[in-house]
């Protein structure tokens, strides 16, 4: 009967599972050999029982031995079966991992490592995946493009109803051209009323995006005839859930809002909410009227191209529409339009910039994470060599050796990784919070497995390579140097290719804390600018007064009252109201001239904002009136309209505040309406912190009745929420029929328009810390390693009277070479890179000396002392104990 | 992993495992034995310098049957009892030429190394 494993799979299945026959076979081979003993015994003269006793004695433990063979025996009928390679491996694993948990120090270093540039990297991919990287939620998006119009100052602009249809008609390159806008408006059934989104836009819209209704039917194009929108609706989700409880059957139902009824046809899909700014509760059809005014410019275009269209064919194909219109509409005159790129309009150039700042971060991060790690294996395989080249030959195979490395790298590779994962899982859902509503599509971030398999794969790679590089040495070298110098030639020979990597590092962590640097100072500078107004201890609520509901008469009056009563409510120190809320990124813009030195074309006249404003705005944001006066309960229009304009308009038009006050401004065209200067405020800054303040005229609302106005109460401290309590009351008692408004701090929104340079910087500046440390990590280490390395060498000068402190300098000395060649090289590599950064610097330059001066001084600290604690380390070496310990 | 040195004598030396295996392999070229008379065999042809211990044969045998080297069949022996009797596979002879070389160059490392080294405890 053979029995050898690895022959027939039967026979091995059959020693898998038989272990009781197996353990009687082992049994009869050790009696077998007790029992030729003591034949050899009792050959020589010893008497059977004797002998029996002796030869038991000689055999040992039996049952132990049996033990041992009989699992030996096992496993090798287990890998007999086809799962050798596995439980060989499983053997290597286990021995890696009483490696790593033999050095709990390098695996704590090597862990913490790879879960810092692991997670970041990963938690930022991510992010930018989601943010930059994804494409847009609609079908072929790379042919969808914005088209937005230009004025005569070149100023981007929305577009009037006859221009997108002129648009539609006449343009060649596209296949379709889209047009919408939304406004707040309010439901009054089904429910309580509430604020809801409207938008419009035309029939056509859904299809040209690639997209189709969740339920029921997209508009037909005969419910979206030139003035004459069928009552028609499509709603939201949110408001399809929280309405309709996600009825199924809500199709046909109907919806009053401010005093109109709507049908249902159907819900709208997922995506919408990038294209408007802002969800939609509620869509109609926009009906654009061909001749509606010109100068009306409030829609949103968008358009998709014909397939390989080119966006310069498309831009010049537009460029023939604009001239046409521009030569033949007296409101179009000196007017142009341009289109982009549908995602940058979006998702704004800006953040596409900052998310491929923060991805080259991201992976300069991962690169030093790594290169750290393979530092930190190269310096612990010199001390190994030793023992491989022992038990090189001892008889281990290479394959058996190498394997066994390679299972021992890649363990502190997936470890590290599966730390870094949880890390990234941790950090992201803070990233999101931080980024707040202003980043688009921040929210849709998940961790994306593309970037998990990336960085599994790029770690495993760099920590297998420089887990493998004893072997070379055992392969190259005769395993008796390996034994006799103890490791110490192998050592040196790798200590440049270590001092290298330290070098790399110290140069990407410059690179990276230049950029925190730059982007630090601009968003100090950013958040120091003079808005204008002081938004502290300051509420705004919405009221919204749609056409609808509310005659134009009606409006001013019901503010008035609003107003009057806020006024009594308690802790209310200051009420005004605004048609344009602050920093909600919403604008009003027109031209205007002075009218003693009109200029003949409406191109000439000066771009501004404006805003409707009640008695007390000023006061209430904390505008200074510098010349004449604020407006009165009198400036209503009746004997001829009256503004107010801010200093840099003053400036601009008239020479100064006081040269403006009693002045006419011409609104609009040369044939506009005069307008009579009364007062000149203080300069503003609400829309952009990064923009200059706006040249602004201010109209009362009770010469231009707005249908939303932003009431702005300045509270005594600390009595906000008794204030906003009242505050809605006194909305409720003025007007029932209106929705109740949120009431908001303005602070919040100041923070808003923070929130995307912060969240920028917050995350850059956290990989700058993170790549500092890990550079400090590298530097420190290769110190420590050195100062072990020549423990005999410093024990000799020592014994032969060097002094200590000189020990240590020279050997700081050593290490700050390396720290100053990387901080060169990287100095020399931030000056082209950090090029990159100057669209996202706010008047900052991007080679501010204080900041560079700053970025060489932390390194250089940080690496002095680096270098320093563990060299301290041999001057406390006892001479005598060096010199014994070889 | 060390060589035990006997006490002050250079009579016996206990067996390390690649050692043993290599000499197990050796035994086997001659033709199969079971496994006290590989004991007996490497005592033998190595003038009782070499001792091997049966908690570390067994053991080396059971190995070498799993790695494929040996092969092993139920017999009669010599003085007509029944015993298992391993012999040598192709991988087993394989094996066995390379350990030998590998062998030589351990001895010779060894020996240098031996050469090279201050003597006692520097």
């Amino acid at each position: 009967m053979t029995d050898r494993p690895g022959g027939d799979p039967q026979e091995a299945l059959r020693g898998l599972l038989g272990r009781r026959r197996l353990a009687r076979d082992i049994e009869e081979e050790f009696e077998a050999h007790i029992a030729h003993r003591v034949d050899d015994l009792v050959a020589e003269g010893i008497d059977a029982a004797e002998a029996r006793r002796r030869a038991e004695a000689e055999f040992g433990d039996r049952t132990r031995l049996g033990r041992a063979s009989l699992a030996q025996r096992r496993s090798d009928a287990a890998r007999s079966t086809g799962s050798r390679l596995w439980s060989g491996l499983a053997r290597d694993a286990r021995w890696a991992w009483r490696q790593l948990r033999r050095s709990p120090g390098f695996t704590g270093i090597v862990g913490a490592t790879l879960m810092l540039g692991v997670g970041a990297s990963v938690a930022i991919f991510s992010v930018v995946r989601a943010v930059v990287l994804d494409p847009l939620p609609y079908d072929r998006p790379d042919d969808l493009v914005s088209i937005r119009m230009l004025t005569p100052a070149a100023d981007l602009f929305s577009t009037s109803e006859p221009a997108f249809l002129d648009w539609r008609e006449r343009l060649e390159t596209t296949v379709d051209v889209a047009a919408l806008a939304s406004r707040t408006e309010t439901l009054r059934a089904p429910g309580e009323p509430r604020a809801v989104v409207r938008g419009h836009a035309n029939a056509g819209f859904l299809e040209l995006l690639g997209l189709e209704p969740r339920l029921g039917r997209s508009f037909a194009p005969a419910e979206d005839r030139p003035r004459e929108p069928a009552p028609v609706a499509l709603l939201g989700r949110d408001l399809w859930v929280e309405r309709f409880g996600a009825d199924g059957s809500v199709v046909g139902r109907t919806l009053d809002i401010d005093g109109r009824s709507f049908e249902v046809i159907g819900v709208l899909p997922e995506g919408l909410d990038l294209l408007f700014g802002r969800d939609v509760d509620v869509l109609t059809p926009l009906a654009a009227d061909p001749g509606m005014d010109r100068g009306e410019h409030y829609l949103d275009v968008v358009a998709r191209l014909a397939p390989g269209v080119t966006l310069d064919r498309a831009r010049n194909d537009l460029q023939r529409v604009a001239a046409w219109q521009s030569a033949t509409f007296e409101e179009d005159r000196g007017w142009s339009a341009t289109l982009e790129p549908l995602e940058e309009t979006l998702l704004g150039t800006q953040t596409i910039r900052a998310g491929w700042v923060l991805l080259a971060a991201a992976a300069l991060l991962l690169f030093m994470a790594c290169l750290n790690v393979s530092n930190l294996l190269l310096a612990r395989a010199t001390t190994r060599q030793s023992e491989i080249g022992l038990r090189t030959v001892l008889g281990a195979g290479r394959w058996p050796l190498i394997r066994q490395l390679c299972v021992e790298s890649a363990a502190i590779g997936v470890l590290g990784t599966a730390l870094g994962l949880s890390f990234a899982a941790t950090v992201l859902p803070l990233v999101q919070r931080l980024g707040g509503e202003r980043i688009p599509r921040l929210d849709q971030a998940s961790l994306d497995p593309a970037a998990v398999a990336v960085a599994l794969l790029v770690v495993v790679v760099v920590t297998g390579a420089a887990g493998l590089a004893p072997t070379l040495g055992v392969r190259s070298g005769a395993p008796a140097r390996a034994l006799r110098g103890s490791g110490r030639n192998a050592m040196a020979r790798g200590g440049g290719l270590r001092r290298a990597l330290v070098a790399v590092q110290v140069a990407a962590s410059v690179v990276l804390l230049l950029g925190t640097g730059l982007l630090f100072r601009s968003f100090v500078r950013l958040s120091q600018v003079d808005t204008g107004f002081d938004p502290s201890g300051t509420l705004t609520l919405t009221l919204s007064m749609p056409d609808a509901a509310y005659d134009w008469t009606e409006r001013g009056p019901l503010v008035e009252e609003i107003l009057r009563r806020g006024r009594e409510v308690p802790g209310v120190e200051v009420l005004g109201a605004t048609a344009v809320d602050p920093f909600s990124g919403y604008a009003l813009a027109n031209f205007v001239a002075d009218a003693e030195r009109l200029p003949d074309r409406a191109e000439e006249f000066t771009p501004i904002q404006w805003r409707v404003v009640t008695p007390g705005l000023f006061e209430a944001m904390s505008l200074a009136v510098v010349a004449g006066r604020d407006f009165t309960a009198g400036d209503d229009g009746r004997d001829g309209m009256r503004v107010v304009i801010d200093e840099r308009l003053a400036e601009d038009l008239f020479g100064g505040p006081t040269d403006a006050i009693g002045r006419d401004l011409v609104w609009g065209d040369p044939d506009g309406s005069r307008m009579r200067v009364v007062g000149v405020v203080e300069p503003l800054r609400d829309v952009e912190l990064s923009q200059l303040p706006g040249r602004i005229v201010y109209r009362t609302h009770l010469s231009i009745p707005w249908a939303s106005m932003h009431l702005v109460a300045r509270v005594a401290p600390g009595s906000e929420p008794r204030a906003a309590a009242g505050l809605r009351e006194a909305v409720r008692a003025a007007a029932p029929g209106l929705a109740v408004p949120e009431v908001r701090s303005l602070e919040a929104n100041v923070r808003r328009a923070l929130a995307e340079p912060r969240f920028n910087l917050l995350l850059l500046s956290s990989f700058a810390a993170v790549g500092l440390v890990l550079a400090i990590v590298g530097l420190s280490g290769l110190t420590a390693f050195e100062v072990r390395r020549r423990f005999r060498e410093i024990g000799i000068r020592m014994s032969l009277g060097a002094e200590p402190e000189s020990l240590v300098r020279a050997f700081v000395a050593r290490r700050l070479g390396v720290a100053v060649f990387g901080l060169v090289a990287g100095l020399a590599l931030a000056i082209p890179s950090v090029r990159a950064l100057d669209a996202l610097l706010f008047e900052t330059s991007s080679y501010e000396p204080l900041t560079w001066a700053l970025v060489v001084a932390i390194v250089g600290a940080t690496t002095t002392v680096a270098a320093w604690l563990p060299a301290r380390r041999a001057a406390r070496v006892d001479p005598r104990e060096v010199l014994s310990a070889e | 992993m060390v060589f035990r040195m006997g006490s002050g004598s250079m009579t016996r030396m206990d067996l390390i495992q690649g050692t043993l295996d290599v000499l197990v392999l050796r035994t086997l070229a001659g033709g199969a034995l079971h496994g006290y008379a590989i004991a007996r065999t490497i005592k033998g042809l190595s003038d009782d310098v070499l001792q091997v211990e049966e908690g570390a044969l067994y053991p080396a045998l059971h190995r070498l049957q799993g790695r494929g080297w040996v092969e092993s069949e139920w017999g009669r022996s010599e003085s007509n009892r029944r015993a298992k009797f391993y012999s040598l596979t192709p991988a087993g002879q394989a094996a066995l030429e390379d350990q030998a070389r590998s062998w030589d160059r351990y001895s010779e490392a060894v020996g240098r190394v031996l050469a090279d080294a201050p003597r006692g405890n520097g």
